[in-house]
């Protein structure tokens, strides 16, 4: 026997252990074969149930029959069954009168012959007011002139009919004149007294007013999901259908619902995101999870896909209820957009931060860094991890505190702007730090930004270099002159006073004296045209004109060596060549050459009467440089004239042949190359070494201090 | 004052000179004056080794001073005879073949009691050492020492 769940079933026992079950059963479908069973032969109904769900009432026979409407069934359980003690009118009595229906049984004339308690309650009428009334007086009074033909029409043909549709409200009206809905069923019924009418009678208020509630509710639902542009969708998975709802179809470019497969509509998503939707579909009908995911979707009247948020609720099939999965879209394309707009400007924005050729930084009040942005913080060595919640004197401990940034930024908590400089890894950043005030203008911590000014910093540096270059050069240029001046002039005034003296000589007849005086003037003469030669030869080595190029010292020594052979024999001075003949020097060839030359000269001038002549030539490496040197066993040079002989012009002993020119041309020479070149000598016959260090090649600097101003 | 000159032993005169034709050009000139004995030395420290450092004998009665000199500069030269207490009395004519102003003063500044020019010709260079000996020898005859300073800053 089926049975389903006794919706609205109510059990009343009566005394002689009779159950009676009354089932008021929801007529929400007048439109269904809706009977009612007067009453109810106790014998042969076995028992009864109703639910929306079946509506099959199985009688003992096996025959069937389909109730809706209400029910009163005599139940009596199958295996104690015992014959009937009640009569058939006692039973027909209790039915009618247990049932909360109205029941109204009308004559041919249309009066009422029975009111029930259920009518009773409904109409508010005491039964003895209605009998014998016609059945117009339950009518509300605008129908009563017109239901006269009604009812005289059912009679010429009767059958049982179900009033009240839906869509055709059916009211009756109560002793005190008010209204309410009804849904009556018409059964005509034979009897002795001729045909009569037998009228059932539910009151639907509670019903219409549900059905308005849930209509209203429908709608508001309706309207928020159109007004949203939500669509909802249905999936079956076991027939695999689709249905999308007016709304979501409309997004699609539809214009009304879509139903269709699931493949065809996966067939509509975007390639890249099908897969991703069809799996999470899959997925959440075997967890019974919950689906969220976001996927693109061709509508038919838009040029590109919309993006397309999807939420959905499995619901998995009960007993004969098949599984479902429930959910909603809607369009986000806009908010997809909105949201690359943003992310693409915030991506601007991160990128413009994080490369700004400079450095931003904040410190709360304790002055630890509270945010550190800007490619200036790569060069400065600093990187955002190591350096956030850090405070400045974790960061500079070990560093002399007055270079380090802090006292600026102390300043700068005290409310003062302040400028200052961060010299590290080889840049310069210009440094500005300010208080950074909160809402109501209190000093929370520090703003700062650092530009970096190296090239700046560094051209500033070269113009200042260059200015005082320039400066040196100047002065340099202005003893020059005067020292050329003077020297030029001295050689003029022998030519000029001794060409007189030769004459007074000549006069007097004195051709001894006049000669040795033209040779005076001849000498004069050879000295100024050496000096002016050496003069343009020093003007040549302004810079340096060659590209230098690494020489193998020992090579260039040689070169040399060669040229003073004659000189070196003659003297009978013996050359070593001690060290370094292998070491590479940096510079210009013949330069080089010429100083080398100049100071094996000089040490062959001034070997004085050594027995043992000797001069001893080496090279060597010493860090970034290259160290040169020409040493002598010769006459000295007191250390009090070591620089003095660098001069122009200046001759220790004017007594022996030169001009003066040759060192200050070698220290030239050198200085040109970046060099330096000194002597070393204890001073009178105790030789002399001449040393003479060039740099190698570039070299790296790299400081790691940190300066403020 | 010709007696005077003539009852008077030979003036010394130093000369500190390091170009050698230079030298005997004033020495020539010199010759012109009698009294004078004319001690020649090539470089400052030559010069100072005589005057300040190792003196032998009376200090001379007059220093022809070039500036430019070898070891050590005229005007270094010429700022130790300053210093010197001997030498008060004994003037310093600066010789010298720069027409450069700041040469001339800074021999000044050092307290040379002169700065002449060698000249270019030979009958000049002769007036001036005339005039140098005439004026300078016969004012260093006075007995007040103060005088070759006084002069110096007239």
């Amino acid at each position: 026997m089926k049975t389903a769940s006794p919706r609205g079933l109510a059990v009343n026992w009566a005394p002689g252990g009779l159950a009676i079950a009354v089932i008021t059963l929801a007529t929400i479908g007048s439109e269904s074969e809706a009977g009612l069973l007067a009453a109810a032969s106790a014998s042969g109904v076995i028992a009864a149930a109703a639910s929306r769900g079946s509506r099959h009432v199985e009688n003992e026979d096996g025959s069937k029959e389909t109730l809706l409407s209400s029910l009163a069934a005599s139940a009596l359980p199958k295996d104690t069954a015992q014959p009937a003690t009640l009569e058939p009118d006692q039973l027909f009595k209790l039915v009618v009168e247990s049932t909360s229906n109205g029941m109204i049984v009308v004559d041919g004339t249309g009066r009422v012959v029975l009111f029930n308690a259920g009518a009773e309650k409904q109409f508010g009428y005491e039964r003895a007011e209605v009998l014998g009334q016609p059945v117009e007086t339950l009518l509300p009074a605008h129908l009563r002139d017109g239901h006269v033909n009604l009812r005289q029409g059912f009679l010429r043909r009767p059958s049982r009919r179900p009033m009240g549709r839906l869509g055709s409200r059916l009211q009756a009206a109560r002793k005190d004149g008010s209204l309410f809905d009804v849904e009556i069923e018409l059964t005509p019924v034979e009897t002795d007294q001729g045909p009569m009418i037998l009228c059932s009678i539910i009151d639907i208020t509670a019903i219409i007013s549900a059905r308005e509630a849930l209509s209203l509710s429908e709608d508001r639902l309706a309207v928020a999901l159109e007004l949203m542009g939500v669509g909802t969708w249905i999936w079956y998975p076991d027939s695999d259908r689709f249905e999308c709802d007016l709304n979501l179809s409309r997004l699609l470019g539809g214009s009304a619902p879509i139903e269709t497969g699931r493949d065809e509509f996966l067939a509509r998503v975007h390639p890249e995101d099908s897969a991703a939707l069809r799996g999470g579909l899959d997925q959440a009908a075997e967890d019974s999870s919950d689906l969220k995911i976001e996927f693109r979707i061709l509508a038919e009247n838009r040029q590109e896909a919309l993006w397309v948020s999807c939420l959905g609720r499995f619901r998995p099939g009960e007993e004969s209820e098949k599984s479902l999965m429930i959910g909603v879209c809607f369009d986000m394309t806009e908010s997809r957009k909105a949201t690359a707009r943003f992310e693409g400007q915030e991506t601007r924005l991160r990128l413009l931060t994080d490369q700004i050729p400079a450095v931003l930084w904040t410190t709360d009040a304790e002055l630890h860094w509270t945010s550190l942005v800007g490619s200036g913080a790569r060069d400065l060595g600093m990187d955002r991890v190591s350096v956030l919640g850090r405070s400045m004197y974790e960061y500079f401990e070990g560093y002399d505190f007055d270079q380090t940034p802090i006292p600026s930024h102390l300043r700068a908590l005290g409310g003062d702007s302040v400028t200052f400089e961060i010299c590290r890894r080889g840049r310069v950043f210009q440094a500005y730090v300010e208080p950074l005030r909160g809402p109501q203008g209190e000093v929370e911590g520090t703003i700062a930004v650092g530009l970096d000014v190296t090239s700046r910093n560094r051209s500033e540096q070269e113009r200042k270099r260059l200015i005082r270059e320039l400066e040196r050069r100047n002065t340099e240029l202005g003893r020059f002159t005067h020292t050329v001046s003077h020297d030029l002039r001295s050689p003029l005034i022998t030519i000029k006073a001794f060409l007189g003296l030769a004459e007074q000589q000549l006069e007097e007849g004195n051709q001894e004296r006049c000669i040795a005086d033209l040779r005076r003037i001849s000498n004069a003469a050879d000295r100024m045209s050496n000096l002016i030669d050496q003069l343009l030869h020093l003007a040549k080595i302004g810079r340096i004109v060659e590209e230098p190029e690494a020489i193998v010292f020992g090579e260039l020594a040689q070169e040399v060596l060669s040229i003073l052979e004659g000189r070196l024999t003659e003297s009978e001075v013996e050359v070593q060549f001690v060290e370094g003949a292998e070491v590479s020097l940096m510079g210009e060839r013949v330069r080089l050459a010429q100083v080398l030359q100049n100071l094996l000269e000089n040490s062959l001038k001034f070997m004085g009467d050594e027995a043992q002549p000797l001069i001893q030539i080496g090279a060597r490496r010493a860090g970034a440089e290259t160290l040169c040197y020409i040493r002598d066993n010769g006459i000295g040079i007191s250390p009090r004239y070591h620089d003095m002989v660098f001069q122009l012009f200046h001759q220790l002993d004017r007594r022996r042949e030169g001009t003066g020119v040759g060192l200050s041309l070698a220290k030239r020479i050198i200085e040109v190359h970046g060099g330096r070149i000194w002597i070393q000598s204890k001073g009178e016959n105790a030789g002399t070494t001449v040393w003479i260090s060039l740099p190698c090649g570039q070299e790296e600097q790299d400081d790691a201090g940190i300066t403020t101003d | 004052m010709l007696e005077s000159l003539q009852t008077k032993k030979r003036r010394n005169i130093l000369l500190v000179e390091d170009d050698l034709a230079h030298a005997e050009l004033l020495q020539r000139c010199l010759q012109d004056c009698p009294d004078a004995q004319v001690e020649h030395v090539w470089d400052g420290e030559e010069a100072l080794n005589c005057l300040v450092d190792r003196p032998s004998g009376p200090a001379p009665d007059l220093i022809l001073l070039d500036l430019r000199l070898p070891k050590v500069p005229g005007d270094e030269v010429l700022r130790r005879i300053r210093a010197e207490k001997r030498l008060d009395a004994t003037p310093v004519v600066v010789l010298s073949s720069s027409q450069a102003e700041e040469d001339k003063l800074l021999a000044y500044r050092h307290c040379a009691n002169s700065y002449l020019i060698k000249p270019m010709e030979f009958s000049r260079y002769q007036e001036m050492t005339a005039a140098i000996t005439d004026y300078w020898l016969r004012w260093n005859s006075s007995p007040d020492p103060s005088n070759a300073k006084r002069s110096a800053l007239q």
